[in-house]
């Protein structure tokens, strides 16, 4: 259990994420755990969950602007002690005690750029001053922070590259961490996440259609690919070996985690990726691509799950071939995922968030615990 | 096609606040009746205590509101958006819909410390307020108030007309279905 500070008072943590209004996903449930987590520390928390969704380049500034006008010093007379801000662009906010663990930054302006998930074009103008202006408000704005995280070793790299700030990883578990188990090794690959493009779910259905062997799969997740996907899976003759289940309630996913056989993640430069560690604590091997990010600091090819590459759909045939005609295989894959795993806790992540605050408050300068 | 609602309130955070529990009672009741509802919620800076807020920060919560961009979500439309308290009825929507709901207004003898007197003289502070509100109302596809005294108000400082529309007697969070009718009928009407 973390220390706290000795106050008259609970430490008070306003966390700070944004919100695309009717969108769910990963970083709702990042910040939802996060928030779970020091209330059960102790701590006094509130969200700040601003809208920050745009149609135009101009609103992206806008809501970084909106972001800036807020004041988190105080609620009710009472001071916020500690802000911790996650995904772009709530860590704009000012705050005397500002922690950041960022979980995205605006991609489509860094690695983004250039492909099919970016419309950013450098060689527009008003194009290029947008993207300088964001990159001047997040090297300020992430320059200022008492200490800087990121959700994994992907985004810290990145923001290395393109904004010259050092950040410490910082892992925490997936949403149901102590649920997840294993019933076995059916016979289908299990997809979950949003139904978009960088998701990649495309490439599972290619996969699949590559297979000699006749594993199902079967997708958990909603999103606007679905249509593409279904007509994808009738073209290439494998719709009937493709369940899209659509949005499943949490005792369903964990259910189909316990049962599959393997679990295929594959999205392009995804950053950390919830699902590789619940198939890993469900024993299940993952399936990914070369270039799927993050997801390659857990994965290892031929050690606890497949890379194959996504430029050539039948690589995926093969990994779902091996882990079909191996069973044994499979299981040993999925045994060294969850022992990959094992170690990450709330604890530590909430120990480092909080350790300037505790530092500060325990008479020390309040620097250090992460990159300052 | 279910029709998406944005509600919109100030945020109290760290604190008890039955304006959250209104808007509860209200989200559960438009989902009953097949919307799609979600919230937006920005912190009520103004609300602090003396002696820490300056005036500014009454604004610039405001400022904040209305630089937002509430028309979608992930590109789906939204197509309604509800304010309820200040500032939050300074959000920008082409189907704006206000529903004046109980709020603790900031109050000037408060910030300035100064004892409970007859109507203080009108500030800039006021007056841009005022103006602000102004606009905001007139925005508004539609303007309801929860109470009379209300409506008087927005009539003597903005002279528009606002329509009375009562919260459901009694507690929120246990009233029938059928006491929201009318409520909901309302707000939604604009769809």
């Amino acid at each position: 259990m973390t220390d706290r500070p000795v106050t008259d008072r609970p430490l008070r943590v306003a966390v700070c994420a944004s919100q695309v209004p009717f969108v769910r996903g990963g970083a709702e449930i990042h910040v939802e755990g996060l928030i779970r987590e020091l209330g059960t520390r102790g701590y006094e928390t509130a969200l700040i969950n601003v809208p920050s969704d745009w149609s135009t380049r101009r609103q992206i500034l806008e809501n970084c602007l909106a972001w800036r006008l807020l004041d988190l010093e105080t609620a009710a007379g009472v001071p916020i002690d500690l802000v911790i801000a996650t995904r772009f662009p709530s860590y704009v906010v000012r705050h005397r005690h500002k922690v950041v663990w960022v979980i995205h930054q605006l991609r489509q302006i860094y690695d983004m750029m250039g492909t099919p998930y970016s419309d950013f074009r450098p060689d527009d103008p008003k194009d290029r001053r947008v993207i300088a202006a964001v990159k001047a408000v997040d090297r300020r704005s992430l320059g200022e922070a008492r200490a800087r995280f990121t959700n994994a070793g992907n985004t810290a790299r990145r923001m290395a590259r393109y904004n010259g700030l050092d950040a410490v990883p910082l892992y925490h578990p997936p949403k149901h961490d102590g649920r997840y188990r294993c019933e076995g090794y059916g016979d289908f690959v299990l997809g979950v996440g949003r139904l978009d493009p960088a998701k990649r779910f495309d490439l599972l259905v290619r996969g699949l259609a590559a297979a000699r062997t006749p594993l199902r799969a079967v997708l958990a997740g909603v999103g606007p690919e679905r249509e593409r996907l279904e007509a994808l899976a009738r073209r290439l003759g494998v719709a009937d070996r493709l369940e899209l289940a659509g949005w499943v309630d949490d005792d369903r996913l964990l259910d189909l985690y316990a049962r599959c056989r393997a679990v295929y993640y594959a999205p392009y430069d995804e950053d950390y990726g919830y699902v590789t560690l619940e198939a890993f604590k469900s024993g299940k091997p993952v399936v990914t691509c070369d270039d799927s990010g993050g997801v390659l600091e857990f994965v290892e090819d031929g050690v606890n799950g497949c890379v194959a590459s996504a430029s050539r759909p039948r690589t995926l045939g093969r990994a779902f071939d091996l882990l079909w005609e191996d069973e044994d295989r499979a299981r040993t894959f999925g045994r060294r995922g969850g022992e990959r795993v094992a170690g990450i806790s709330w604890d530590h992540v909430v120990e480092q968030l909080t350790a300037t605050l505790r530092r500060e408050r325990s008479g020390g300068s309040g620097g250090g615990g992460g990159c300052v | 096609m279910s029709r998406r609602i944005l509600l919109c309130d100030s945020q109290r955070p760290f604190r008890r606040d039955p304006g959250a529990a209104r808007l509860d009672a209200l989200a559960e009741q438009l989902r009953k009746r097949d919307f799609e509802v979600d919230r937006a919620l920005l912190p009520a800076a103004h609300l602090s205590a003396p002696p820490h807020p300056a005036r500014h920060h009454l604004f610039d919560t405001a400022l904040a509101w209305r630089l937002l961009d509430l028309t979608a979500g992930a590109k789906q439309t939204i197509h309604l958006l509800l304010a309820t308290r200040f500032p939050a009825y300074v959000a920008r929507h082409p189907n704006k819909v206000v529903w004046l709901l109980p709020d603790e207004a900031p109050d000037p003898k408060a910030r300035t410390g100064a004892a409970a007197s007859p109507r203080p003289p009108e500030s800039d502070a006021d007056r841009l307020r005022r103006s602000m509100e102004r606009r905001a109302f007139a925005e508004a596809r539609r303007l309801f108030v929860s109470t009379p005294e209300r409506g008087r108000r927005i009539k003597r400082e903005t002279g528009l007309d606002a329509v009375l529309l009562p919260l459901p007697a009694g507690d929120l969070r246990t009233a029938p279905d059928e006491a929201w009718d009318e409520v909901v009928e309302q707000l939604t009407s604009t769809l």
